[in-house]
């Protein structure tokens, strides 16, 4: 599970910010989040709603809306070029062909007014430069890779004509027919229900090894990361807070929102009288906050917690963490 | 269980779809088909299903919140479907609703203490001073500083928002609350809050709940009973610590291992259901879940099974379960 330290990450995000005017004030949807992933490894990042888990895919492939949003700092490293400083036209070349990202809703993805083998096709002749034939056929296949059932019938459907599930199979064969390197998956299943979900989510593991390519899996679910992802960001009001191998994480989480995550999950075939809860909510992205952003709804925090930012330090190989209760004693 | 509360008898609801020509055969979508269960005082029952099973029609029913085709529903012994306007008025003061979506179920020109006091003032409940007094005890209650009361709805996050739909509800000290997906809609450390809030005023205030949701981990927590809809139908109903331990149902089987789970130790997805969700236009002939059951034989597909009792409150609606 551990990965050889000599490997190359083949994406890297380093010290990110990215930010975003508000009338609030400024919002630091992503305050200086660091994480890389390696060839064919799924790094999972986890964190609720507000976290700036989405807001870091997307400064990616640079798709921050600007303005109001801005990339203030920062480096994104793909092939030893860093993305924040290409032109459009070499960025082009690289999203939606080396590196290709699925959403949560995969209606608002897909153009209502063409067919699916329209839209399918015109992605692999744009970037593949196919002739028209070729991407068509390039499309067929795609969609019977992704188990669509009769998928001649599927590339003359309109999107608004297929299921939920058979929309995101349609995605991910979007996704995937430029062969990237790097997919980012963005809570590619939590539109679905969850015997629709799991199919998803086996589709995506199974193209994922059959291609061998590096996946980010962004979602709020951890049942989802604990069963497809080998190392795992935690993310907390737009900083990482946490980051382990899979199994250290759900085994020996050592940043308290981390733990108290896990432990505020009810878990079937375990009922108990009340579930943990973590008290209050996460701050508002525009406050200004000059310790612990986490402090306030922990239950170990102490004076020193508020006023300073706590560093990430390394407690194992490989598990880092920001928090001066685990690592300064 | 004595009189139960909530008695709901082969309930119906049929959705007609638009005529596709003038001489078409006009087509219906059996969105609830001959749905029964009771739930006792003080009892939790749960309800659940993936989306389009009915599950939300059922809830709406119960309050005639929409019109049931066929069947009854009883509510403490007397027929609630044939409820003229007064008695539907006083019936409502007793079956209230939670929805989902904590950010549409809130007007958003009403300050708080408007919302929370709204039912009160429908039912003519109480003086002003009074009202006061009692929108103060449920906001109280469900943990919102009282202090907020002129704030307006957006000035709330969402699992604020939700408790204040919670409040809302308890004004008038019900003696059923259907819950709608509460919690789907909430991150998880809001979650819990939610849940653990909502567990404790049951006990409090001796409340039935109708508990309708996705998510099995959640029911199983909160409900006392649990049923599972597919298409329309109950497919099994078991106390909840049966209901996982020993689903009989092949569709509850199956979603139970669907569900993933937080343990990366986790034995791996062992059955992965096959196929979408049929066109609930065009049902499958005989068990519902014929299609894309891993266990079906030729009888599934020519008769509709009946429900069964496996076990002491345990009922399966399968050809391939023995008793």
């Amino acid at each position: 599970m551990a990965t050889p330290p000599n490997r190359q990450p083949i994406l890297s995000v380093e010290n990110l910010r990215t930010y975003f005017h508000t009338p609030d004030g400024l919002a630091k949807a992503v305050d200086g989040v660091s994480y890389h992933v390696h060839p064919g490894e799924t790094l999972g990042v986890v964190g609720e709603s507000g976290c700036g888990k989405s807001v870091a895919a997307l400064s990616i492939l640079r798709l921050i809306p600007t303005p109001p949003g801005e990339i203030v700092s920062g480096d994104i490293r793909f092939n030893n070029q860093n993305l924040l400083n290409l032109s459009t036209r070499r960025l082009r070349g690289i999203r939606g062909r080396r590196i290709s990202m699925i959403f949560q809703e995969p209606m608002t993805s897909l153009n209502p007014v063409f067919t699916i083998g329209y839209q399918l096709s015109r992605v692999f002749s744009l970037h593949n430069r196919l002739s028209k034939k070729a991407a068509r056929r390039r499309a067929l296949e795609m969609l019977a890779a992704c188990d669509i059932p009769s998928p001649e019938r599927i590339m003359t459907s309109f999107p608004h004509e297929l299921s939920g599930g058979m929309r995101q199979r349609a995605m991910i064969a979007m996704a995937l027919g430029c062969r990237p390197d790097v997919l980012i998956a963005d809570e590619p299943t939590t539109a679905l229900d969850v015997t629709i979900q799991a199919q998803i989510m086996a589709l995506m593991l199974r193209l994922k090894e059959q291609f061998g390519m590096a996946m980010i899996l962004i979602t709020h679910d951890l049942g989802i990361i604990a069963g497809s992802a080998q190392r795992v960001v935690v993310m907390y009001a737009g900083e990482k807070v946490e980051e382990a191998p899979v199994a250290g994480l759900f085994h020996h989480a050592a940043h308290p929102y981390t733990a108290a995550l896990i432990q505020s999950l009810p878990v079937l075939g375990r009922r108990e009288t009340f579930l943990k809860e973590i008290k209050g909510m996460v701050p508002p992205p525009h406050q200004d906050i000059p310790g612990c952003k986490f402090a306030d709804r922990c239950h170990e925090a102490v004076d020193a917690c508020r006023r300073r930012r706590p560093q990430l330090k390394e407690i194992e190989p490989g598990h880092l963490v920001a928090c001066i209760r685990r690592t300064d004693s | 269980m004595n009189q139960p509360l909530i008695k709901v008898d082969h309930l119906s609801k049929h959705f007609a779809l638009k005529k596709s020509g003038l001489f078409k055969e006009r087509r219906y979508v059996r969105a609830v088909d001959d749905v029964s269960f009771l739930i006792g005082r003080g009892e939790s029952f749960g309800l659940v299903g993936e989306s389009g099973c009915g599950k939300t029609t059922v809830g709406r029913s119960i309050l005639r919140l929409t019109e049931p085709t066929a069947g009854r529903v009883e509510f403490e012994g007397r027929d609630v479907t044939h409820f003229k306007r007064p008695q539907l008025k006083t019936y409502r003061r007793h079956a209230q609703m939670i929805f989902q979506d904590p950010f549409a179920s809130l007007n958003p020109r009403m300050t708080l203490a408007d919302i929370v006091g709204e039912p009160l003032l429908i039912h003519r409940i109480g003086s002003k001073k009074e009202r006061r007094r009692r929108i103060i005890t449920v906001l109280e209650t469900v943990g919102i500083d009282p202090g907020y009361m002129q704030r307006f709805a957006h000035e709330f996050s969402g699992g604020q928002r939700q408790r204040i739909g919670i409040a809302r509800v308890l004004t008038l000290n019900p003696k059923l609350i259907v819950a709608d997906e509460p919690v789907s809609a909430l991150d998880v450390s809001i979650q819990a809050q939610i849940v653990n809030l909502l567990v404790r005023l049951k006990d409090d205030f001796q409340m039935s709940y109708l508990f309708i949701s996705h998510d099995l981990a959640v029911v199983e927590h909160i409900a006392d009973r649990v049923a599972i809809m597919y298409l329309g139908h109950i497919v099994e109903t078991a106390p909840s610590e049966l209901i996982y331990k020993k689903p009989r149902h092949p569709y509850t089987q199956a979603l139970l291992t669907a569900i993933p789970r937080p343990d990366p130790d986790a034995p791996r997805q062992r059955t992965i259901l096959e196929g979408d969700l049929p066109n609930p236009a065009q049902p499958p002939s005989g068990c519902p879940f014929r299609t894309r059951c891993p266990q079906a034989v030729d009888q599934c597909t020519a008769a509709a099974p009946a429900m069964t009792a496996v076990g002491p409150g345990h009922f399966v609606s399968c050809h391939r379960v023995d008793a």
